[in-house]
């Protein structure tokens, strides 16, 4: 809470005697539990006080970082090239037929600051536990029903991350979350059970290690990982810090391939629910890795069903030694136990026309297998909607816009008793459980409610005119110090702890959203640049 | 509502009536005995259960539906099913009620078997991941039509919540029959209508716009959605609120003109929607001949007085392929489903002479 917190001369100071005209108020208000924490770090459940959106806010103690700071605004910048990526590509709404878009799943950054004590992150909010604690819980997954949707799932994240230059370094099942759904979407609910809805739930997180294959090469030299989940390459790597830079340069620099090992694991984890390469001892285990070297429990191979020997033959290929003969996301895709998730043809079909599944295991004969299209019919009508306008990404736009507008005039003009839903006679408990599961991205809150990376003192722990008054009554002009300080909004049990360490702001000053957003996306280039 | 589940096999036997009545209407019918083995339940649903069993007296495989009886209301189901009897229907063959330890009353429809449900049927294709066939698909949106056919035009019923899981199907023999007439109603045009009918996805704009003066038209509606799931392998317009479907179907449709609005709810006309342009079915259906796609869009028509009627389906060139079939195999399923064949009195009775003939003529190849 003091000043000497932020005296770290790696991180950048604005002017730390705290002005109201420089210092822009917390737009989000915490709970006071905690979801998780980390090494430098715990995450909190909070909200946006101007849109009631709910997220993850993940603080960073700029003291323990110390130091390592670089680790933080490396994975900050990362992060917001990778959800700057994922916006442009909602918003582009490409025609992606596979039934998992990379983008969708791994983790959003919507909006980060600092404070004082801490580097904040809001990203999105996983609140559902995550893909460790389901493994160990289940013991270990069904093949055909999970194994092979999740795994397809991540593979299409990691594809994502390769696909714009990022390599994750941290692939396990802890760093695969379940995120909350907000919105409902139904577009699955009707197409059968023949896997598991949660896989569009998964979420990529955790990108402490992430780095841009790029880079800076050195960094692709870095022993780091999880033990159970590194690839041979990374191996090599061990103890490189420790040697002289000629010879650290001898070691061949690894790549993207370090994932799909990962995956390799990670899917292996979810068959069986252990490890293939754990020993005794590191040693040991890294002797098996650099070997190949993994359990395989004759009794599971022998089971001769189509999945399971799909299964084996994809681990087999993701533990392929030599990286470069490793195949790579974009190949792993075609691979015969993911096939069905993705669409290997770029020619673009409405959704029904689909390609019987072909029991051929050719890569030829695979290549043009269609998939259980993606029934988002919004992305496969707006690749019709651009087929006929003659590929002019700008009448997508408006289309999607106006699509947009005619939501609004409808929600404004449809009398709630119309829309009511339709008594439903029958609810088929196949599809009743599956009505949660949601494909959409969550919209970015609108920019003026956001911190975009500036420097803030105050906590909002009040409502301004801007939000309901129903958020917060509080006095708080005088009120600042820790972003902790939140209000009570909605009768949710959002709990105040605020500190004085004075400073004036006025009401006239948090009444201008608009105003201050401007000044917070200026103060980002001089506080902080991530 | 608690229902007692039937688990022993014993044989039960059942004082019951008749479900088409040879009395004279109006004076409650004698009852008759009939006996079988009680089974387990294989359907729930928020009516109440359906088990399935044989009667003995007849051999004939039933399923029963037991609801729950409000002693207040007549149970219009009951009633709209006693007058129907159509090849496209299925049956009421008997019916009794019973009543539980609480005192409450329960409605058992004894029903005409059927081996699943169009949803079934489909998702045993979308399982497979290949599409059902198109000459499937044709015979079973042929029996719709018929079947719509003879609902609107002779008993002057709107079955309100046409779907596939309403639509019960045999795929040996590829006899489809409509089900479920728990919302079914005779519709008046002088008396306005409860527009929260009709299931998700298959509720025809008009009632999106909570229009309480529709037709029988919005059966048709429902009718081209499940032919187009059938084809896509997907519903058509998903969407979880009214206002989601609205937009999958202006996404296709585009947005609908002053006129369309109008016939479907005139107190949205003032509304200015921005113009999204339709997408042309041919794209949507990329792989369908031109038949499939006509039909398609003549079906799903914003106008519900545009929209065709059933007679006008059953008259669609994409059925001449029934009619003039040269493939022995497809002959024979035609003819054992007795396809051509109608009748004067129920299925052409609101007709003109001379317009039967014509219709006639067209329907039936010589």
């Amino acid at each position: 809470m003091s000043t000497a917190s932020v005296a770290d001369a790696s991180w950048p100071q604005g002017s730390v005697s705290p002005n109201a005209g420089d210092v822009s108020r917390c737009k989000y208000v915490i709970k006071d539990s905690q979801l998780g924490d980390g090494y430098f770090s715990v995450v909190k459940e909070c909200m946006n006080v101007y849109t009631r959106d709910r997220f993850a806010m993940k603080l960073v103690s700029k003291k323990t970082v110390e130091g390592k700071l670089w680790l933080i605004q490396r994975e900050v910048k990362l992060l917001k090239a990778v959800s700057a990526k994922i916006r442009e590509l909602e918003q582009s709404e490409a025609a992606c037929k596979d039934t998992f878009e990379g983008h969708h799943h791994v983790l959003q950054l919507f909006d980060y600051f600092e404070t004082n004590q801490n580097i904040v992150l809001v990203t999105q909010l996983c609140s559902h536990g995550d893909l460790y604690e389901k493994i160990i819980e289940a013991g270990s997954l069904d093949v055909t029903r999970q194994v092979k949707s999740y795994t397809a799932c991540l593979l299409s994240a990691i594809n994502f991350l390769h696909e714009n230059g990022v390599v994750h370094r941290d692939l396990k099942a802890e760093n695969v979350l379940f995120r909350c759904r907000v919105t409902e979407l139904s577009e699955y609910s009707r197409r059968g059970s023949h896997y598991d809805h949660h896989a569009h739930d998964l979420i990529l997180a955790d990108f402490g290690l992430a780095t841009n294959l790029n880079g800076n090469e050195d960094e692709l030299r870095e022993c780091v990982g999880t033990i159970s989940y590194i690839a041979p390459e990374v191996v090599r790597c061990y103890g490189i810090s420790r040697l002289a830079p000629s010879e650290a340069k001898a070691i061949p620099a690894y790549g993207a391939a370090i994932d799909i090992w990962a995956l390799g694991v990670l899917a292996y984890f979810m068959m069986t629910g252990y490890m293939p390469f754990d020993c005794e001892t590191d040693a040991e285990t890294k002797k098996c890795i650099s070997e190949g070297d993994y359990y395989v429990d004759e009794e599971l191979k022998s089971d001769k069903s189509l999945d399971s020997k799909h299964f084996w033959n994809f681990v087999h290929l993701c533990f392929t030694i030599n990286a470069s003969d490793r195949p790579t996301s974009q190949d792993l895709k075609k691979h015969p136990f993911v096939q069905q998730f993705f669409s290997t043809d770029n020619q673009a079909e409405p959704f029904g026309d689909r390609i019987a599944l072909v029991k051929s295991t050719s890569s030829s004969s695979l290549h043009n297998l269609g998939t259980p299209s993606r029934s988002s019919s919004s992305s496969s009508l707006a690749a019709l909607g651009r087929s006929e306008s003659g590929s002019n990404l700008i009448s997508i736009d408006s289309r999607d816009l106006k699509l947009d507008r005619v939501r609004e005039t409808l929600k404004k003009t449809l009398s709630m008793t119309s829309i009511a839903p339709a008594r439903n006679n029958f609810v088929d408990p196949a599809t009743q459980n599956k009505k949660n599961s949601t494909f959409k991205l969550e919209p970015m809150p609108p920019s003026n409610s956001l911190m975009n990376g500036c420097f803030s003192l105050t906590p909002e722990s009040k409502s301004n005119f801007t939000t309901s008054p129903s958020v917060s009554r509080t006095h708080s002009s005088t009120e600042m110090g820790r972003i902790m300080s939140t209000g009570e909004s909605n009768g949710t049990s959002l709990t105040r702890q605020s500190s004085g360490l004075g400073n004036e702001v006025t009401e006239d000053e948090c009444s201008k959203a608009a105003g201050t957003t401007q000044r917070s996306s200026r103060k980002s280039g001089a506080q902080f640049d991530f | 509502m608690e229902i007692q589940a039937i688990t022993n096999s014993s044989i039960v036997h059942k004082q019951v009536f008749e479900g088409h009545s040879h009395a004279k209407q109006d004076r409650e019918q004698d009852t008759i005995t009939i006996s079988y083995p009680a089974t387990e339940v294989v359907g729930h649903g928020s009516f109440g259960v359906v088990f399935t069993t044989q009667v003995r007296e007849t051999g004939d495989r039933v399923a029963i539906k037991k609801v729950l009886q409000d002693r207040r209301f007549k149970n219009r189901e009951l009633e709209v099913m006693k007058q129907l009897q159509h090849p496209q229907v299925v049956d009421l063959k008997y019916y009794f009620y019973e009543t539980d330890p609480q005192g409450e009353v329960y409605l058992n429809l004894i029903l005409e078997f059927m081996p699943q449900s169009l949803y079934q049927r489909l998702r045993h294709f979308v399982s497979q991941r290949s599409n059902m066939p198109r000459i499937e698909i044709k015979l079973y949106m042929y029996q719709l039509a018929k079947c719509l056919n003879y609902l609107h035009k002779h008993a002057a019923v709107c079955h309100r919540d046409i779907k596939p899981q309403n639509l019960l199907v045999d795929p040996e023999t590829y006899a489809l029959k409509l089900c479920d007439f728990g919302s079914a109603k005779q519709l008046k045009p002088s008396e306005p209508n409860v527009s929260y009918i009709c299931s998700r996805y298959y509720r025809a704009p008009e009632l999106i716009f909570g229009a309480t003066n529709y037709t029988v038209q919005i059966d048709i509606w429902s009718s081209g959605c499940v032919m187009a799931e059938l084809i896509l392998g997907q519903p058509m317009f998903p969407g979880e609120s009214g206002i989601d479907q609205l937009v999958e179907i202006i996404k296709i449709l585009g947005t609908p003109t002053k006129q369309e609005i109008c016939s479907m709810n005139p107190n949205y006309m003032e509304h200015k929607f921005p113009q999204i342009r339709p997408i042309p079915l041919a794209k949507v259906f990329k792989r369908e001949d031109q038949e499939t796609i006509q039909l398609l869009s003549d079906v799903l028509r914003y106008n519900p007085t545009e929209r065709f009627t059933a007679l006008q389906c059953l008259c669609s060139p994409y059925f001449d392929e029934l009619r003039s079939t040269t493939d022995p195999e497809l002959a024979s399923v035609v003819s054992n489903l007795r396809l051509m064949e109608f009748c004067d009195e129920y299925e052409f009775d609101t007709l003109t002479p001379e317009e039967a003939k014509v219709i006639k003529q067209r329907l039936q190849p010589s």
